[in-house]
């Protein structure tokens, strides 16, 4: 199957900036990070993807049998200080808009990821161990997508009904050729600004 | 599955290392004072013959947060270097690379649960191929975690233009309790479990001077677990 892609900025600009009750401010960027799993992910699991430019509705090339839009709708953490453990926990919900090659609706996928690092030693380490946290939370999103994209909302029906062939078209649960992205983090620069209480105020 | 083997050996630990030089003898003479006390407990339990050819490697994970505790970072990094050192040394293949050659089926979500999962997980599609390529023979899990079960006592300290000082006791007790599970890749079953449970008092009495004596309990389960790990390992017959 050949997948058009389009990434919204909603995903490749993607920051959250919380600053917890009597805690320090987080600010978290996930842009690169979603661009680079997306499209390893994806490149994976189809036998090619093309990227569409944001604001076209349809599919221009004929090859392309369906259109996924990600989006990263939400996310959330929490550090120690709140949860009374030692973890630092990040979720993130994403919906996968999946789209007929004519702009046609074919279902909402929300896919939620979940990670979780110890603080470390002494609590001296919680930048990286948010850092790890949204690692893994990634991680748990892409493994979920890989895995569940077959039994998506409308996926299988439209396959079935569109292609002669579904079981060929159906994408194989297999090992992504060229693995994960090493450190889909480290060009973000994914904690900007771990500011002190102290700091702010 | 039979239970063929079980071992026991409580006792208390003493650190001890060889062959050190004269600042060597006072740094250890200083920290075997310095040490809290500890206790060690540790036992296997085999449920198949193990060995393994030269070569052939493991890889040691945290187990899933899906399933159990998974065990520190730290701790899993500890165990993974002493098992790498000394006579009955084994090569442990990087998790990391592991974990993202097998993507998605070795992530939390994924993982397989039971040693009963396994002969599903090496026939999923280019997983197997995966597992020979790095000559991976074990699967090693490893769950738990050091608490604090019990702290009591009174450290007061005041400082004046005079000086200043301490005075009082305080102490608290750890438990570093750890299991680690061991795959066999190539039978695709459990070969067999370790468990390390290390008791620990730490006492801080001062009398002007805080002398703390600390008990490293996570050091002592990492050094223990990874001795352990070894001899499971490489002692290839099993009790019938």
């Amino acid at each position: 199957m050949v997948a058009g892609v389009r990434y919204p900025a909603e995903l490749t600009d993607f920051i959250h900036t919380e600053n917890p009750e009597l805690q320090p401010q987080w600010t978290i960027k996930l842009g690169t990070a979603n661009l680079q799993m997306f499209r390893a992910l994806l490149n994976g699991m189809f036998i090619k993807t093309i990227e569409l430019d944001v604001d076209t509705q349809a599919a221009v090339d004929p090859e392309i049998d369906f259109i996924i839009e990600p989006r990263l709708e939400e996310l959330e953490f929490s550090v120690p200080q709140q949860s009374g453990s030692d973890q630092f926990v990040v979720w993130l919900r994403y919906n996968l808009k999946l789209l007929q090659p004519d702009g046609q609706l074919i279902g909402n996928w929300r896919i939620t990821g979940y990670g979780q690092e110890d603080e470390g030693d002494m609590g001296m380490g919680s930048a990286n161990a948010m850092k790890d946290a949204a690692i893994t939370a990634l991680r748990d999103a892409a493994a979920s997508i890989v895995v569940g994209f077959t039994k998506a909302p409308g996926v299988e029906e439209y396959i079935l009904t569109r292609i002669d062939k579904p079981d060929e078209a159906l994408p194989e649960i297999a090992l992504l050729e060229d693995g994960v992205p090493e450190d889909p983090l480290a060009e973000d620069n994914l904690l900007k600004n771990h500011e002190t209480a102290e700091d702010q105020s | 599955m039979k239970l063929q083997k079980i071992k026991a050996e409580p006792h208390t630990e003493h650190q001890r290392t060889g062959n050190p030089g004269h600042a060597g003898i006072y740094v250890l003479l200083l920290s075997a004072a310095l040490s809290g006390c500890m206790t060690t407990r540790i036992e296997h339990v085999k449920d198949t013959s193990t060995g393994i050819e030269a070569g052939e490697s493991i890889v040691i994970f945290a187990s899933s947060y899906h399933t159990s505790n998974p065990a520190e970072d730290d701790l899993i990094e500890c165990v993974t270097k002493r098992v790498q050192s000394g006579s009955g040394k084994l090569q442990v293949h990087p998790e990391a690379e592991f974990r993202d050659a097998l993507f998605p089926w070795l992530e939390p979500r994924t993982a397989p649960r039971t040693a009963e999962d396994l002969p599903e997980l090496l026939e999923r599609p280019g997983v197997w191929e995966q597992v020979r390529e790095r000559n991976i023979r074990y699967i090693v899990w490893i769950q738990g975690d050091t608490e604090r079960t019990s702290s009591g006592g009174s450290l007061s300290c005041a400082a004046g233009p005079g000086g200043g000082g301490c005075f009082g006791l305080a102490w608290w007790e750890n438990l570093s309790a750890y299991e680690a599970t061991i795959w066999d890749l190539d039978d695709g079953t459990r070969a067999g479990k370790i468990t390390t449970n290390v008791n620990g008092t730490s006492v801080i009495p001062a009398l002007i001077i805080p002398i703390p004596l600390i008990a490293r309990t996570q050091a002592a389960a990492c050094k223990g677990l990874a001795k352990q790990l070894q001899s499971f390992i490489t002692e290839s017959p099993p009790a019938t």
